[in-house]
């Protein structure tokens, strides 16, 4: 009730005219910064750092906050249109928004992502409001070898994505491994397979990559006649009408919704893993307990629904460890960390008492910016949908010229172009010989993190593997991961003993 | 042509191993060391290559006319793009790459597309200036301007 209290206090703060302006503002820039493949919310929260310079720290922190989440709107809109993933956290949305674009229904697509952002985010604020100071000291109790065994539960669910040829599925995750072992170990510090370039000790970055596997491949396919092209669609009108979803849809969309804002927040809060991680856990645990999760990844609403809703309930959730400890979750909570110093702010168990003002007056902001960017995005919809009805032969060069640009800018280095090359070659001959390349991204992700935490896990526990039996939320997790890659095995046999006795 | 892409995944999986096992440590001290995740991944995938190869020479008669039509079968039109992007890197250590680009979306719209000049002409000015405006003035990226250091 108190902090019930306190948020109405804090809408007094967030309300006045000046801080309204930067959460519209914050939230223009998100969206666009999000849109454009490889930028980011931490280069975007980066860049407009500066800006902040000059104003008050609530002010600034409502309108970096607004670039944050605003980001995780934006990132969907190229990842549907485009498949090019506008940045990270939108990696799983491209999987079903853009078929729901080659089926003719990017409005829908779009429409499904902005309001399942708006549900997730909202559902990622009501926790932070009334749960953030507990959780984030939840989030402490998880170290290395909690952290790990988080880790390993996540990759498990890569068994859940494997496809129809599970020996390929598994290659393709262990691939992922293979690409994200390139460069510095983040644990040891040593490099390993650089090939003696120097451009390769920073390792591979996502950004590029993923761009190569989804974005410029697709562009090779769209030079076959018979590949997938979405010039299909050219000189058909698409009203804002046709994006609207069923009553049906939207009956389906919402379980996939509340699943994905509850779960995503809580991962969003676990340090180090962030709206990539979440997202990809997620659309997985979705899949999994959806009644139509075989249909996922062919171009349903509900596959968008549990990508979007999950990214920005985690990007909410975030701002629990970040304020109630002071410890920054993800790279942009770094930045915005940072800000918070620069602007003489110390963020930690005594933030919400000493500076009220600024920490109610920044969560209810976000009650407000989010509705804002729920607004500017569905607005955005009838422009954003015109862009599909552009022929592909118009199309195709300005994506590559999207696909070159994003991922020079992913860290202003020529090698992510070399990156994004590769990957594309990956990707083609990936899809073209039934190889699933959504386990190589999961893997591709996960494993700096879970090299990190079982290198420290082991360092903590001098060396001893007893950490895996003693530790209770380890072995717990642990427990978990064997259980769920258990039950799927078990289900099938018993499903043919059954099958025996009938026949 | 599957085989062969699965013969070059088998080739890197090897390579990683070997590098992980010689030339890494699979253990330092107290912990892992910076061989054992790569080392274990690609070992499993080795495995599961393996898998995947004997289950496509059980299903195909590999011969000379499986590695023709391999490469009959491949679409080289859409191969095109990736010659346009080494062409590109070329160009942007030459150039820079906002001229690159522009070049390279003129051509590939009057040649590629088969649209006229005019048309050609104006949507490359109208979405390189789009590019130029969010990339260079707004956000400030430091694109490669090449050695001849315009733009």
């Amino acid at each position: 009730m108190e902090n019930f209290a306190m948020l109405l206090q804090g809408f007094t703060v967030s309300g006045t005219p000046y801080n309204l302006l930067m959460a519209t503002f914050g939230g223009v820039m998100g969206i666009l910064v999000g849109a454009m493949p490889g930028i980011g919310s931490l280069l975007g929260c980066a860049l407009l750092l500066p800006l902040t310079f000059k104003m008050n720290a609530t002010s600034a922190i409502i309108m970096l906050a607004a670039i944050y989440y605003g980001n995780m709107y934006g990132g969907a809109f190229s990842a549907i249109l485009l498949n090019i993933p506008g940045d990270s956290p939108a990696i799983m949305t491209t999987l079903d928004g853009y078929p729901l674009t080659k089926k003719g229904m990017p409005g829908k697509a779009l429409f499904t992502a902005n309001a399942a952002s708006f549900l997730g985010g909202t559902i990622g604020i009501l926790i932070l409001t009334f749960l953030g100071t507990m959780l984030a000291d939840l989030g402490l109790k998880f170290g290395p070898s909690e952290m790990f065994a988080v880790m390993i539960f996540s990759l498990s669910s890569i068994s859940w994505l494997l496809g129809d040829s599970p020996s390929k599925g598994m290659t393709s995750a262990m691939l992922g491994i293979l690409v994200a072992t390139i460069g510095i170990d983040g644990a040891t510090g040593m490099p390993r397979y650089t090939f003696g370039s120097m451009n390769l000790l920073s390792g591979v970055l996502l950004v590029p990559f993923v761009i190569g596997v989804f974005g410029f491949s697709q562009v090779m396919n769209m030079m076959s006649d018979k590949g997938v092209d979405i010039s299909e669609l050219s000189g058909k009108r698409l009203r804002f009408r046709d994006a609207m979803i069923t009553r049906q849809e939207a009956k389906e969309c919402a379980p996939a919704i509340a699943r994905s804002g509850l779960l995503g927040t809580v991962v969003g809060i676990l340090p180090g893993s962030g709206a990539t991680i979440s997202a990809f856990l997620c659309y997985i645990f979705n899949k999994r307990v959806s009644k139509r999760g075989k249909l996922y990844g062919t171009g349903i609403p509900e596959g968008v629904a549990a990508s979007e809703a999950a990214n920005n309930s985690a990007a909410a959730g975030a701002f629990a460890p970040l304020l109630a400890l002071g410890i920054p979750g993800s790279g942009t909570a770094a930045v915005l960390l940072s800000g918070l110093m620069m602007w003489g702010l110390t963020p930690g168990p005594q933030l919400f008492t000493d500076e009220p003002e600024f920490c109610w007056g920044l969560i209810s902001s976000m009650y407000i910016g989010n509705v804002l960017c729920l607004a500017m995005a569905m607005l955005s919809i009838p422009f954003l949908v015109k862009l599909i009805s552009v022929p592909a032969k118009l199309l195709s060069p300005i994506v590559v010229v999207l696909c070159f640009i994003g991922s020079f800018t992913a860290s202003n280095d020529m090698t992510n172009i070399y990156v994004m090359i590769v990957g594309a070659v990956l990707g083609y001959f990936m899809t073209k010989y039934e190889y699933p390349t959504a386990p190589m991204l999961l893997s591709f992700v996960l494993t700096p993190t879970i090299e990190k935490n079982l290198y420290r896990a082991f360092i903590t526990n001098d060396g001893s593997a007893s950490l895996f039996w003693t530790k209770p939320i380890t072995v717990t997790l642990l427990a978990l991961t064997v259980v769920l890659m258990l039950v799927p095995q078990v289900m099938k046999l018993v499903k043919r003993g059954g099958a025996r006795k009938a026949g | 042509m599957p085989l062969i892409f699965d013969l070059i995944l088998l080739a890197v999986s090897i390579f990683w191993l070997g590098t992980a096992v010689t030339g890494l440590t699979l253990w330092r001290g107290l912990s892992i060391g910076n061989g054992l995740v790569p080392g274990a991944a690609s070992g499993i995938m080795i495995v599961m290559l393996l898998i995947t190869i004997s289950k496509t020479l059980r299903a195909k008669k590999i011969n000379r006319q499986y590695f023709e039509d391999s490469f009959k079968a491949i679409n080289w039109r859409e191969m095109l793009p990736l010659l346009i992007a080494v062409g590109c890197v070329a160009g942007t250590f030459l150039i820079g790459m906002l001229l690159t680009m522009t070049v390279m979306v003129f051509c590939w719209l009057r040649f590629l597309s088969g649209y006229g000049v005019r048309r050609s002409a104006l949507t490359t000015a109208g979405s390189m200036l789009f590019i130029y405006g969010i990339f260079k003035l707004w956000l400030q990226v430091p694109l490669p301007r090449g050695l001849l250091g315009i733009l």
